[in-house]
């Protein structure tokens, strides 16, 4: 039984899934039932009470004394509002002292400002009187310092000619050696380019040849199993004809098989029984035909021993005239038959 | 006793032998479900499968080509594929011994076929047995819980003086869960075992035509 699951996993897991599926709903299902509505009554029921005439105004007097007693303590609301717009006055007005007094002071604060300015002012010239002096003194100092800085760049310059002759002899010297360097590295270069073009040549040789030699083997392979497949191919159709030829050669057999037996149904049923004459007796029959089976001559080969019964069985074979032959090529193993006579058969 | 009568706890508060067979039957239900699934897509290809082999049998090809086909498909033979190939491998083997006669040739071809098919035929009926069985006996079974649980909530019925319903009534309820299960296990398999057999006899009729046709047209075969 559980071997039916173990073969089908897929099935058997639809299967379960339906399962737990009936499950689910049949629980949450049978909770839904479970849960009676509550019947509702049809009546709507109206809710009423009876009322005294003295109650309602003693209410409407409550009420009113309620109005009243709201009103006065508006009107003192309002009153405590006046104050606090009074107070709020007062302050306003202090302020203001506040701030004149503030300004005031911001004037006092502004002459300090200026006579501090003035001093400041006095202090800075007197400062730049004193730059000026020294400045004239330090330039002097620059002065002398630079002419003999000149005189020194002077020799300087002399100096550098010098070398820069040197030099530029030397770098002519340096050319001729590069030159000399560069004539051989070119010929260097060329040799080896010459030799490289002759590895490659080499090299493409060697892989031509190698690529010739595969070539070679891969139509050696092709041809070898071209031959396989061609001795199979020869095998099976040779196996194949053989086949063929014996079916035909069996199916020829069975029709030449069959139309003897008619042929000889046939003279049988053309022959007419002796009288007297024995039982048993056969006699073998040489026939010749012509094509449609017409009867051209009989003989006979051997005797029954009874020569009324030999000549009954000749009669029978003209009287059977034409005979059953096939009509295609195997006719021609019919042109001349031989059978045995044997009407007891 | 609990007196809520929800499905789980009615389950849940039976006796254990009520609860096994339950059980019993839940697993016969889940097993034939599963047989149910896989017969229903089985046959359907088998169906399908004779269908396309007997358009392809008589579009008029060459048989031994037809013969070659077949033999070099991949899959599995099966079907009426798997007659024909193991008719027309036999009679070519005979027909290559030409000592043996046209009709012991056919007769042979059809020996062969008639076994193929029988084992087809088993094949297509594996397990349909089974089907039935959870069909018949599962209603006895779920009735037997049943019974079982009934008695029980009687035995408890008798200890009392006062007996009332609500004494009674989940002892039965929770009992007859149990033949409700039986009948739920039963019905599909019933269901579907009818439906099977009558898919089976069906492709067992059309193998059996096929096989006929295919054994004249080796008797023709083999005379020619």
């Amino acid at each position: 039984m559980l071997q039916i699951i173990r073969e089908n996993p897929k099935a058997a897991l639809a299967a379960l899934l339906m399962h737990l599926l009936i499950v689910l709903f049949l629980i949450v299902g049978v909770d839904w039932l479970e849960t009676p509505k509550p019947v509702a009554s049809g009546v709507e029921v109206v809710q009423a009470r009876v009322v005294d005439q003295a109650l309602v105004t003693a209410e409407v007097e409550k009420l009113k004394q309620a109005e009243q007693a709201r009103e006065a303590a508006a009107a003192e609301l309002r009153e405590q509002e006046q104050l606090q717009l009074d107070e709020i006055k007062r302050q306003q007005l202090a302020e203001q002292q506040r701030l004149a007094a503030l300004a005031q002071q911001r004037l006092l604060e502004e002459q300090q400002a200026a006579e501090r300015e003035q001093a400041e002012q006095k202090r800075e010239e007197a400062e730049k009187a004193a730059l000026a002096v020294e400045e004239a003194k330090r330039k002097a100092e620059e002065e002398k310092q630079r002419k003999a800085e000149a005189v020194r760049k002077a020799e300087e310059e002399k100096q550098r000619k010098a070398e820069a002759a040197r030099k530029a002899e030397e770098e002519k010297q340096r050319k001729a050696e590069a030159a000399r360097k560069a004539e051989e590295e070119k010929q260097r270069k060329a040799e080896a380019a010459r030799k490289a073009e002759e590895e490659k040549q080499r090299k493409a040789e060697a892989a031509r040849k190698a690529e010739e030699e595969k070539q070679r083997k891969a139509e050696a392979a092709r041809k070898a199993e071209e031959e396989k497949k061609h001795k199979a191919e020869e095998a099976r159709k040779a196996r194949e004809a053989e086949l063929e030829a014996a079916m035909n050669a069996e199916h020829n057999a069975r029709v030449t098989d069959r139309y003897m037996l008619q042929i000889q149904r046939k003279v049988i049923t053309n022959w007419v029984r002796l009288e007297g004459s024995g039982e048993g007796l056969k006699c073998r029959l040489r026939v010749r035909l012509a094509k449609g089976g017409n009867v051209l001559a009989v003989s006979v080969i051997e005797s029954s021993g009874s020569g009324a019964f030999d000549r009954s069985a000749e009669a029978a074979v003209y009287k059977a005239d034409p005979l059953p032959v096939p009509e295609d090529g195997l006719f021609e193993q019919f042109r001349d038959i031989i059978f045995v006579f044997d009407p007891n058969r | 006793m609990s007196s809520d009568l929800s499905f789980v706890t009615l389950v849940a508060h039976a006796s254990p032998l009520v609860q096994l067979v339950m059980a019993a039957l839940m697993l016969a239900s889940v097993v034939s479900w599963t047989m149910i699934f896989d017969r229903a897509k089985v046959l359907k290809k088998a169906r399908k499968a004779a269908d396309l082999f007997e358009s392809r049998f008589w579009s008029g090809g060459e048989l031994s080509e037809l013969y070659n086909e077949v033999d070099g498909e991949r899959a599995r033979k099966d079907g009426m594929a798997s007659i024909f190939h193991a008719g027309f491998q036999e009679f070519a083997r005979l027909k290559m011994n030409r000592d043996i006669e046209p009709m012991a040739v056919v007769e042979g071809a059809r020996r062969s076929m008639q076994v193929a098919m029988s084992r087809e035929m088993d094949r297509l009926e594996t397990h349909l047995s089974f089907l039935a069985t959870v069909g018949s006996t599962s209603p006895y079974v779920g009735l037997f819980g049943t019974v079982w649980g009934i008695m029980n909530s009687f035995q408890a019925l008798g200890s009392v003086k006062q007996a009332t319903l609500s004494l009674v009534a989940p002892g039965i309820a929770e009992a007859l869960i149990a033949t409700a299960m039986g009948l739920f296990a039963a019905i599909p398999a019933v269901v579907a075992y009818n439906r099977y057999s009558h898919d089976v006899e069906r492709l067992n009729g059309s193998y059996e035509d096929f096989l006929d046709e295919f054994t004249t047209i080796l008797q023709r075969q083999a005379h020619v």
